[in-house]
């Protein structure tokens, strides 16, 4: 039943994904003589124009053009981008780990201490210790991702020459032993997946502050107060495991929008994240790019919340 | 204290141990910094990005072919004043203008060891025909101009073209000439892996490139038939933000608008390069939707009632030119200074209106360059009577609507150096033409097609100036497009460092930019 | 123990900042009201030179254009203010009621409402945009609506699981075996535990609504030259090399602080509104008079 209704969904999204960026109006290879970033040359005769939608497959009528998808996606394969004119499936998959890394690394980082905060803050409810981390963490969560990413440039890369300008591994090193590979990645990384923590870090802090103001009010956890259990105890081992729900739904939520959500970061930092690229699909058209890019994403959210699902049922039994 | 809780202390430590132990070797173990010369000669850094495979086929747009252009060489190169021989040394026209006869130069390579000669050039020639490249630059009024290329010897080539016309010469030599031993027979050019599409003859050969991370390393090719490259190695590195990576010594050039030259100007540590202000923004009438702008003095009153220095001063931050108004940049060598230049004069735009008044939408894409020209242009039109409504829409959207027609006003950018031939695409158009990208939908001018026909045709350069002088002045007394402000780029670089940067200027990018002979030794072919 | 202690603030929590929120609130939506008799000048004709620094002629200064800094943000205040907390009520309140409903009752319009948001949240963001700009063309009603489209996932999935281990509590389930109608439930047991996730649904759209404006003016879904908080921003951002001259002074800080302020300024409303009500739900919940629970 489950997994006929996430098959359901999952059509309808792949529908969607086809449909919606054939939908925008304009094409490919339609140009203006401004368009300097596009894969065609403004002066495209018809013929030449002609030539690319048949090369690509777009001239076919668009049932055809969605089982031809439909078909290839069965077969693994995913296409070729029209501007980048590389497989798209190669190019996903090389530039996944890293979005998958950064993003992993910041939303565990800004959950961890997004909530820990927020437990705290909890605990002083109405004490000025709560009132000044609210009223930062609010403040501080409307700095906008790419200020932060550039303070963090400047600082650690201009000034203290820590880490690196951008990108996500030293240039043109030859493959020697994976544990330099690993270590220089894990460089790369530390800016971006900071500026991206920060960026996420007030809305675990709220999300934990609120759920466990709650949790604290609740009568088992007076009683554990009053059994005399220390209050480190009755914090982190009772409230905390029944504060979590909210918290972990959001986790998941937000990873389902991994790609989207770390452009900014990844622009600053030069980072080759799936994001970036997602954008410039859109810019260009790039249907088949397009199309492949949002499978996965509309994959990962579904898949991330059923597995929220999952994850929140064996977290609190009572609602199985 | 229990014994549990000193478990758990003496656990969390060994942890904590491990955990900065990690760290520690981690970084130990980092590769090191990318060296900044080799062998005495330097190793150029440039921001990365990707723009596509350094190969004919493999640029991902018209006006990202800096890479390729070190790999290629075409048969003549652009410096800044114009061709010079390159892999041709010499060359002759027929008197009618329809055979070019080239003789290559001898002891040419290709970067896999394989001897250069005619028969590449040829093949060159043919297989764009077939294949298009991106920047297309071959094809005028929609035909390939190549109609046949043979090699009558090892050196020796002869093209023919459809037609005499003094642009074609330029056109021919900035193509990059490819091998035939690795194209022959390749069915899909756009599916050759970088290693094999990446061999030419340039001074710099393909040793590295990632579309993911967006890097390319040239290194300087031993076997170069020509100039000795000055620099070891050119890298594109990825840099987040250009300016912090410049200040940091990580990238050797950047490119940046006034505010941020005056930071370095003045400091002899940093050298600035002013470009030309060949690039900027224009007006463009549609007239087809909006017949009323048939009439020639509305167009005029647009150009008195838009105060285009406000535009030089506010937009462009001091640094570009008010649009000539026959078209071509006070400082292109075609320029025409009797084409009569419109000044702003709200009294004078008023008169022509003469109590008309109308309503126009204007079409801005989706930046805020475009939008704030629109909105200054709103807020000075308003005084004359006419308003515009601004309407900004994604690039893509946009070309949509420019291509149908359906717009009244449009705005965009473009070069306006390189050959004035865009004053024909742009005005000079026949009757029946819809309109597309530069032409201007609905707008024909008799002697604009005619003197646009006879200068194409024309091989002679000093009366195909005239005929340009011809056109500038017509298009200044009609003004089917408003060229509303021409924008300065500046470079800057440390001289310590490299000091061999030049610039040329280049329509299809619409900018100056430095080009392969900054990398080359002075020479004289 | 300090973490029990401070309970005992309860009584007599400090107002000032509530205060000083409540009066920045006020003064935003004034000058929204009365946007075009607060400044000497227009917002939409240069009224000086271009990037002059705030002196008494400007107070904020002026833009890029020579327009007044302190006119644009009075007349962006109303854009802004109505886009942001009409987005942030839609989505938050909407999606947040659609949650909690869908978690009550539980079944297949449960599962329904989780594929569609599962549906939603996969949606691609930019070329919905652009199809419905094509569609819809520009107002502000339509921002509202897309902007509240995009983003009543998240508060509907969080309150939703809030609800589901809210239902398993013992004194809703006996509340629900007495045979308590929802709307009793609601009012006696749901609403306080969840106004302040409610809240943080809400506070959390208005700096992103109003920012995203910005955007979809762009788009063609908006007036690009509306001058909104957003735009404001955008066009200083979009100033080539901002950060290395010295305008970004007033031209960023001054749209950046002001959307800041004013989230921060709902949020803290938002927190002396949830210890009110909070206190209430502590009292009624237990079955002593109350007391201090410290030591």
């Amino acid at each position: 039943m489950h997994i006929a209704e996430y098959a359901l969904t999952l059509c309808l999204i792949l529908l969607v994904n086809f449909g919606l960026p054939r939908m925008m109006p304009g094409d490919p290879f339609l140009n203006a003589e401004d368009d300097l970033d596009q894969p065609f040359a403004a002066n495209l005769t018809t013929e030449q124009v002609a030539y690319f939608r048949a090369y690509y497959g777009l001239d076919k009528p668009l049932s055809q053009q969605f089982i031809g998808y439909f078909c290839g996606l069965l077969h693994g394969d995913m296409g070729y981008s029209i501007q980048f004119k590389e497989s798209v499936r190669n190019m996903i998959f090389s530039r996944l780990p890293w979005t998958l890394f950064m993003v992993l690394a910041s939303l565990l980082l800004s959950c961890l201490l997004g909530s820990w905060l927020g437990c705290i803050s909890a605990l002083h409810r109405t004490g000025s210790l709560d009132k000044a981390l609210y009223t930062g963490m609010v403040l501080f969560s409307e700095l906008p991702s790419f200020v932060v990413g550039l303070v963090l440039l400047f600082v650690f890369s201009v000034q203290l020459r820590w880490f690196p300008m951008g990108g996500g591994l030293s240039p043109f090193v030859p493959p020697g032993n994976p544990l330099s590979w690993l270590a220089d990645a894990v460089h790369h990384a530390v800016l971006p997946v900071l500026a991206l923590t920060v960026s996420r870090l007030s809305g675990f802090y709220l999300l934990a502050r609120n759920s466990m103001m709650t949790v604290l009010s609740k009568d088992y956890v007076r009683t554990a107060w009053a059994k005399g259990l220390g209050a480190q105890r009755v914090l982190w081992g009772h409230a905390l495991r029944n504060a979590m729900l909210p918290i972990i739904t959001r986790v998941f939520l937000s990873l389902g929008g991994l790609f989207g959500g770390a452009v900014l970061v990844e622009n600053v930092f030069a980072y080759p994240g799936l994001g970036a690229l997602m954008g410039t699909a859109v810019g260009n058209r790039d249907y088949v790019l397009l199309q492949g890019v949002f499978l996965f994403m509309s994959f990962l959210v579904l898949s991330m919340n059923a597995l929220a699902d999952v994850l929140c049922r064996k977290l609190d039994p009572r609602l199985a | 204290m229990s014994q549990q809780t000193k478990y758990k202390r003496t656990a969390w430590l060994l942890a904590s141990v491990v955990i900065v132990a990690v760290i520690a070797l981690l970084f130990f173990s980092l590769p090191k910094q990318a060296s900044s010369s080799s062998g005495g000669l330097p190793i150029i850094h440039l921001a990365g990005g990707n723009v596509g495979a350094p190969s004919p086929f493999g640029s991902i747009s018209p006006g990202s072919s800096t890479h390729s252009d070190l790999i290629f060489d075409g048969l003549l190169e652009n410096d800044e004043n114009g061709v010079v021989p390159w892999l041709a040394k010499s060359w002759e026209i027929s008197p009618d203008g329809l055979t070019y006869v080239f003789h290559l130069r001898n002891r040419v390579r290709w970067h896999d060891g394989q001897p250069f000669s005619a028969q590449d050039v040829a093949f060159t020639f043919n297989f764009f025909r077939t294949y298009p490249q991106p920047r297309n630059e071959l094809m005028v009024d929609a035909h390939y101009i190549v109609e046949n290329a043979e090699a009558l010897d090892d050196t020796t080539v002869r093209l023919t073209v459809d037609g005499a016309s003094s642009i074609y010469l330029a056109k021919i030599g900035s193509v990059n000439i490819i091998p035939r031993h690795i194209w022959e027979g390749v069915k899909d050019p756009l599916k050759v892996p970088p290693e094999k599409a990446s061999i030419g003859t340039g001074p710099f050969r393909f040793t590295a490139f990632s579309s993911q991370h967006g890097t390319y390393r040239l290194d300087a090719f031993p076997g170069f038939w020509g100039p000795k490259a000055v620099v070891a190695a050119v890298e594109w590195i990825p840099v987040g933000d250009q300016v912090l990576a410049f200040e940091s010594g990580t990238i050797d050039l950047i490119s940046v608008g006034p505010d941020l030259a005056a930071r370095y100007r003045g400091n002899p540590e940093f050298k600035i390069s002013e470009g030309h202000n060949h690039s900027g923004c224009r007006l463009v009438f549609n007239l087809r939707q909006r017949p009323e702008l048939k009439d020639k003095t509305i167009r005029q009153a647009f150009a008195y009632g838009t105060n285009r220095e406000e535009m030089v001063e506010k937009l462009a931050r001091g640094a570009g030119a008010v649009g000539s108004a026959g078209s071509i940049p006070a400082d292109h060598p075609f320029y025409n200074p009797k084409a009569a230049p419109y000044p702003f004069d709200l009294d004078k735009a008023r008169q022509l209106l003469a109590e008309r008044t109308f309503t126009f939408d204007i079409l801005a894409r989706n930046n805020m360059d475009e939008i704030k020209v629109a909105e200054l242009m709103k807020i000075t039109l308003a005084k004359i009577g006419i308003t515009l409504n601004v309407r900004s829409l994604d690039g893509k959207t946009r070309n949509q609507i420019l291509h149908t027609g359906k717009y009244d006003l449009a705005l965009y950018k473009s070069g306006f150096g390189g050959d004035p031939d865009y004053l024909r695409t742009s005005y000079g158009a026949p009757k029946t033409e819809k309109g597309l990208g530069g032409n201007t939908v609905g707008y024909y001018n008799d002697t604009l097609y005619h003197l646009g026909r006879q200068s194409l045709r024309e091989l002679d350069t000093a009366k195909r100036r005239v005929i340009l002088n011809q056109m500038q002045e017509v298009v200044a007394e009609e003004v089917p497009q408003l060229i509303l402000y021409t924008i300065i780029e500046n470079y800057v670089y440390r001289p310590a460092r490299f000091n061999g940067w030049r610039f040329r200027s280049d329509r299809l990018r619409n900018t100056s930019d430095m080009y392969k002979l900054s990398f080359l030794e002075d020479w004289k072919g | 123990m300090s973490a029990v202690c401070v309970q005992s603030n309860l009584r007599k929590p400090s107002r000032i900042l509530a205060w000083l929120a409540m009066a920045f609130c006020a003064l935003v939506v004034l000058m929204g009201v009365f946007s075009d008799h607060l400044s000497p000048y227009t917002y939409n004709i240069p009224s000086g030179k271009s990037l002059e620094a705030p002196s008494w002629q400007h107070w904020l200064g002026t833009d890029d254009l020579g327009m007044d800094l302190w006119a644009l943000m009075c007349h962006g205040a109303r854009t802004s203010l109505l886009v942001g907390v009409s987005t942030a009520l839609l989505a938050g309140l909407g999606g947040g009621l659609l949650g909690s409903f869908s978690a009550y009752l539980g079944g297949w319009p449960d599962r329904i409402l989780m594929r569609l948001t599962d549906l939603v949240i996969a949606m691609p963001r930019t070329p919905t945009l652009v199809v419905l700009a094509t569609f819809w063309g520009p107002s502000l009603r339509n921002i509202i609506l897309v902007l509240a489209f995009f983003s009543w996932c998240g508060p509907a999935r969080v309150l939703r699981s809030r609800v589901l281990a809210l239902q398993e509590e013992k004194f809703i389930v006996a509340a629900r075996s007495f045979g308590a109608r929802f709307f009793h439930l609601a009012r006696r047991h749901f609403l306080p535990n969840l106004f302040p996730l409610f809240m943080i649904g809400v506070t959390s759209q208005i700096s992103r609504a109003i920012m995203a404006e910005a955007g979809l003016a762009f788009l063609g879904l908006g007036d690009p030259l509306s001058k909104s908080w957003g735009l404001i921003l955008n066009s200083a951002m979009s100033f080539r090399g901002i950060h290395y001259t010295p305008f970004w002074k007033w031209w960023v800080t001054v749209p950046l602080f002001a959307t800041a302020f004013l989230v921060a300024a709902c949020a803290i409303l938002c927190r002396e509104l949830e210890t009110r009500l909070d206190t209430k739900g502590w009292n009624r919940g237990k079955k002593a008079p109350g007391g201090n629970h410290a030591h």
